[in-house]
């Protein structure tokens, strides 16, 4: 059901092996368990509910790098809104926990969404 | 029941080692060919090579023996120089219009003594080291060129443009030197084309986080053979862009342009061995030289290649990185800094390293765009000469009589290359035998 | 020799690469010193329209009957001076090239006069050799225009009918009752989705209909002898022995896939299939495969075989890509190692299946995928490959993707053939950059998985390449045989055999001496590629090396050493 919303042709022709995105990605250079790779690849897998619940796509600051550079065309920023979209339906303890409220993700976070 | 030599002609385009092939069996078979090459000497991208894999044999000295056999072959005429202007008719009756451009040399005369090479001022970069030095207005494009003629580059020479200096004729021995050359255009009746005309190199400026152009030493991989080999710009020294230092490592990227849905889409499939080679090559030349090289998918599917990566991991201390590097920066020293994945711990972390190679991706030849229009045979969507059936007659391009053989209708290697120059020479015969009656003679 | 030689020494300056170092006016004097020399002069470029043309006059009016250039190196001018001899009427083979650009000049740049003496020294060798040269004549043979084709795969089928269609006779020959090799086995083919069995019937009825092929089914060669153009195949049928006579040979035996026994409990767990099998339950479109597994590598790229078998990965996504085309719903997973979609349609065929819903999972070859069942297969488990934690795929059918092997028969038939093999069994081609269709044995071609595996558009490029070659050596205008080769005086020849044990093109044979049971060493000139082993080896001196005789080499030593006296 939430794979549905999740369009095959947005992050299926990640590459898995390539890891541009986390080469460039400035939050997994400070906070070594962010993985933009692993994001998409769960995603990919279906395997949402740990995403849903967890803290890690509410730590993306939508600078966009990543999608810039994908050699797959991942559109990671779009991935990313539709994980927050339904992380907030859902009202996750991540949700609360970050203060969020809107899938552009946290206020006073200094970036704006892309 | 025995087979008549061939009464006809064939045209092939493009005189690197697919064509050469071609023209060598199409000989052998009893036609009478024409090889058209544009540059002034055969030989093509393998003759840039310093050594080909996986026996790292020395790339020009295989391919010396095949530019001789070719060009003294009794049943080939090669015309260097030269260009495909017009190709009108059919199958079996192509007429071909050949524009021999002019040398301004008497190669009739010239033997290629190089003497006007000291006395020439204009100094301009070199194509075949890839802009890594220069050569003169008057130039060879490499020492081992067949024919080994000089030519000289009409829009850099003094004498040409601006009527000033001569230099090259007053120091000529041989009095081969000609200002008032002209262009020659050469008819000729063919049956049958095949086309050959090999590879160019993706601009890996292109792909800005990398620092192409803009980091000193981040350079590319044809850059890096030209420097590895004896005969380059600084005689086999691995002396990187910055400061001539012998880098102590040298990280190999890989699909720099290719599998990069903003760029190349597909596979260039040879950069995974080469860059096996360069690998190996600059540990080989330098035992305390650490190697690594970046990739997704190792691509070593050929005879012995498996092997020649084991090797290059157990023997040459190559390590292998399953990554795509994010972005390239540089430290104070001129370091390329390469930020990453590590893809089996998930972490982002840096390598620094003292020079970077880029394996860019390989396009078909830039000339095809026009050649295309010429010989009536449309490009797919990557530029590559259009295969009618890719299963069954994979060197049978949509238009009837004309073949192509080579990276010019897929990326490939050289025994790929020379298999297939082969086989459209199989081809060509078996098509001009069904002609029997309606071939025009040679 | 029943002639006085009269010998014509031409000295090159070739510009300055000889000329810089060594003094060519001394050498050119010295020259005429020689006992035997009639005439020398020095060239600017000998290699020259303009220095040919000298050789030629002089030839004409000192009544020349040798040649000797020093010039440069042989590999690049070597045919165009003996070229021109023969022009001026003078024999190739009384000609001798001396090189005194790389074995001279090149190599003492910086002691010009030790150089002028080494040039001396070599032209004094050159000049030795040279009188004792004698003319011979090249002979022409034969290749009798018929091939034949060992293998009625997709291979061996577009070889024989490109052939027949150029006028050829060709022979097919296959082990089987049938035509079409794994062609039998397969549903649809890359890159063009192609069913097999359209593309087969249509091989095979060609081949059936050509006039030039004779089709052998259920027949295998049992024996060869001969060599290039002159083949005598013989032939095991289901109905009798067959001889053959032909001019060359097309080896397109193909390879197996690699038996899955003992492999991810294949033949143990049912819903462990191999790849032969997931396409003939394709073709026979049943269902009831559900959700599927491919695992790529399974057996290959480890200890027993270092190798890849190249087109499998491409075929998985085929058949993933066609699984999910069938069945949209169904779960279609490959795990791999490394994904070979190399090139430009197995790329795009990557694509199309990761658009479908096919999912790629890499696995370390250290952990293996787990299959999961108790009866029959439930699932799979994959651990690693940059995913973190371990993941259990429910599958029903896992499809074991081995490689190629070579096939069982290989060795026997490289016997037969005395051709290499390597390692792994494939066919050893003669250089495995330039030359990949031929063996070093003239006139016996390779092509297809036989030779490495490889797929259907490869196999055809491979087997249209072997058709040149043969059609080469069969057509065109005729061929020569260098006369640098070896003969046996069989008045001194004692039959020892030591010859023929060491010849590697295997050009020598021993068989009765006319007249008589004794045997003597004949050398096929045909085959002799002049090497020199056999002159070397020989223990009674029986054996003459043409154009480089003991004694022309004797001479040169004597004349090399001459100046120590």
């Amino acid at each position: 059901m939430l794979r549905a919303l999740i369009r095959p042709d947005q992050i299926f022709y990640c590459f898995a092996d390539c890891g541009v995105c986390e080469g460039y990605c400035p939050v997994a250079r400070q906070e070594p368990t962010f993985s933009p790779r692993r994001i998409v690849m769960a995603a990919a897998q279906g395997n949402l509910t740990a995403l849903l619940s967890g803290d890690d796509i509410w730590r993306c600051r939508s600078c966009g790098r990543c999608s810039y550079h994908c050699p797959a065309a991942v559109d990671f920023l779009s991935l990313i809104r539709e994980l927050r979209e339904q992380a907030l339906a859902l009202k996750t303890e991540a949700v609360a926990r970050q203060g969020a409220t809107s899938k552009d993700g946290i206020k006073g976070d200094g970036r704006e969404a892309a | 029941m025995g087979v008549k030599p061939p009464e006809a002609a064939v045209l092939v385009i493009g005189g690197g080692i697919a064509g050469m092939q071609a023209a060598i069996d199409l000989g052998n078979m009893g036609y009478r060919v024409h090889l058209v090459e544009r540059s002034p000497s055969l030989g093509g991208r393998m003759a840039q090579l310093d050594k080909t894999f996986p026996t790292n044999d020395c790339a020009i000295c295989i391919l010396a023996p095949k530019m001789r056999e070719c060009f003294d072959h009794a049943d080939v005429t090669t015309h260097t120089y030269a260009e495909l202007v017009e190709l009108t008719g059919e199958l079996g009756g192509f007429k071909a219009r050949v524009r021999l451009k002019p040398r301004y040399v008497d190669t009739a005369r010239c033997t290629g003594c190089g003497e006007c090479l000291f006395k020439c001022p204009v100094k301009v970069p070199n194509e075949f080291n890839m802009g890594l030095d220069k050569r003169r207005a008057i130039y060879m494009p490499f020492l081992q060129a067949v024919p080994k003629k000089m030519t000289i580059d009409a829009s850099r020479c003094m004498q040409l443009t601006r009527g000033k200096c001569g230099n090259c004729a007053k120091v000529c021995q041989a009095g081969a030197i000609d200002y008032a050359q002209r262009e020659e255009m050469l008819e000729l009746s063919v049956a049958a084309v095949v086309l050959a005309t090999g590879f160019d190199l993706y601009g890996a400026q292109a792909l800005t986080s990398y620092g192409y152009g803009r980091i000193k030493n981040v350079i590319t991989a044809m850059e890096f053979e030209r420097l590895i080999c004896a005969s380059g710009p600084t005689h086999g020294h691995l002396e990187r862009p910055s400061d001539h230092a012998i880098p102590d490592s040298v990280a190999f990227i890989q699909c720099v342009g290719s599998r990069n849905m903003k760029h190349k889409p597909y596979c260039s499939a040879v950069c995974c061995m080469h860059a096996t080679k360069e690998a190996i090559l600059a540990a080989e030349h330098y035992p305390e030289l650490k190697p690594y090289i970046f990739y997704m998918d190792m691509r070593a599917v050929g005879k012995g290649f498996f092997k020649y990566v084991q090797r290059a991991q157990s023997d040459y201390r190559v390590t292998y990185v399953r990554s795509r590097p994010g972005e390239i920066k540089e430290d104070g020293a001129g370091n390329p800094v390469l930020w990453y994945e590590d893809t089996d711990s998930s972490r982002v972390k840096s390598l620094t390293v003292g020079l970077v190679v880029l394996a860019q991706a390989l396009l078909p030849s830039r000339g095809n765009d026009a050649l295309s229009e010429i010989v009536g045979v449309p490009l797919d969507d990557y530029g590559f000469f259009r295969i009618e059936d890719k299963l069954l007659r994979p060197m049978d391009t949509v238009r009837p009589g004309v073949f192509a053989c080579g990276f010019c209708q897929s990326p490939q290697d050289i025994p790929d290359s020379v298999t297939q120059a082969s086989g459209a020479a199989a081809r060509v015969a078996e098509v001009l035998a069904g002609q029997a009656g309606k071939v025009n003679a040679a | 020799m029943n002639e006085a030689a009269r010998i014509g020494v031409f000295v090159c300056h070739c510009g300055n690469n000889i000329g810089g170092v060594v003094d060519v006016p001394a050498v050119v004097d010295y020259a005429r010193t020689l006992s035997g020399v009639a005439h020398a002069e020095g060239n600017l470029y000998t290699c020259s329209e303009d220095g040919l043309g000298k050789i030629a006059a002089a030839v004409g009016k000192y009544g020349l009957n040798r040649v000797v250039v020093a010039s440069c190196t042989p590999r690049t001018h070597e045919a165009l001076f003996q070229s021109c001899c023969e022009k001026a009427g003078v024999n190739k083979y009384l000609f001798e090239f001396v090189n005194l650009r790389e074995h001279c000049s090149w190599v003492h740049m910086k002691e010009p006069e030790r150089a002028t003496l080494k040039a001396q020294a070599l032209v004094r060798m050159g000049v030795a050799k040279a009188r004792l040269l004698e003319p011979s004549a090249e002979v022409g043979f034969a290749v009798r225009p018929s091939c034949l084709v060992v293998g009625g795969g997709v291979a061996g089928m577009t070889a024989a009918l490109n052939l027949a269609h150029q006028g050829f006779e060709v022979h097919l020959v296959e082990r089987a009752d049938q035509l079409g090799g794994k062609l039998r086995l397969l549903h649809r083919l890359f890159p063009t989705g192609q069913r097999a069995s359209v593309i087969l019937d249509s091989l095979a009825a060609q081949v059936e209909h050509s006039p030039n092929i004779t089709l052998h089914l259920g027949s295998e060669l049992a024996g060869l002898f001969g060599y290039i153009g002159n083949f005598k195949a013989n032939l095991r049928t289901p109905e009798w022995d067959v001889e053959l006579e032909v001019g060359t040979i097309i080896i397109a035996t193909g390879a197996s896939e690699l038996p899955a026994a003992g492999l991810y409990r294949y033949g143990d767990l049912p819903g462990v299939v191999t790849q032969l099998e997931l396409e003939r339950r394709l073709k026979e479109s049943r269902s009831g495969l559900g959700n599927v597994a491919m695992v790529l590598c399974a057996g290959a790229r480890g200890e027993n075989r270092q190798y890849c078998s190249r087109f499998c990965c491409m075929n998985a996504v085929k058949n993933a890509t066609l699984l999910k085309e069938a069945d949209p719903q169904r779960a279609v997973y490959v795990l791999y190692r490394d994904l070979m979609t190399y090139g430009v349609e197995a790329e795009e065929w990557l694509a199309r299946s990761k658009k479908l819903g096919v999912r790629y999972l890499r696995y370390r070859p250290e952990c293996p995928p787990v299959p999961v069942g108790d009866g029959k297969l439930s699932g799979v488990r994959v651990s690693g490959g940059g995913l973190g934690a371990d993941i259990e795929l429910a599958v029903d059918t896992l499809v074991l993707i081995t490689p190629l092997v070579a096939n069982q028969g290989s060795p026997d038939l490289a016997r037969l053939l005395r051709v290499p093999l390597i390692d792994e069994h494939f066919f050893l081609e003669a250089h495995v950059k330039l030359r990949p269709v031929e063996f070093a044995t003239d006139g016996i071609y390779v092509c297809g998985s036989a030779k490495w595996p490889c797929d259907i558009p490869e196999s055809i490029s491979q087997s249209l390449g072997a058709a040149a070659k043969a059609a080469s050596a069969m057509g065109g205008r005729g061929r020569k045989v260098e006369a640098v080769t070896a003969v046996v005086d069989e008045q001194l020849c004692r039959g020892c055999g030591v010859c023929e044990s060491l010849c590697p093109y295997s050009a020598i044979e021993l068989r009765a001496r006319e007249g008589g049971a004794l045997l003597a060493a004949h050398v096929n000139e045909v085959v002799c590629k002049g090497c020199g082993v056999c002159g070397v080896a020989c223990p009674s001196r029986a054996i003459t090396n043409r154009h480089f005789t003991t004694d022309q080499i004797g001479a040169m030593i004597e004349a090399a050493l001459a100046d120590l006296r």
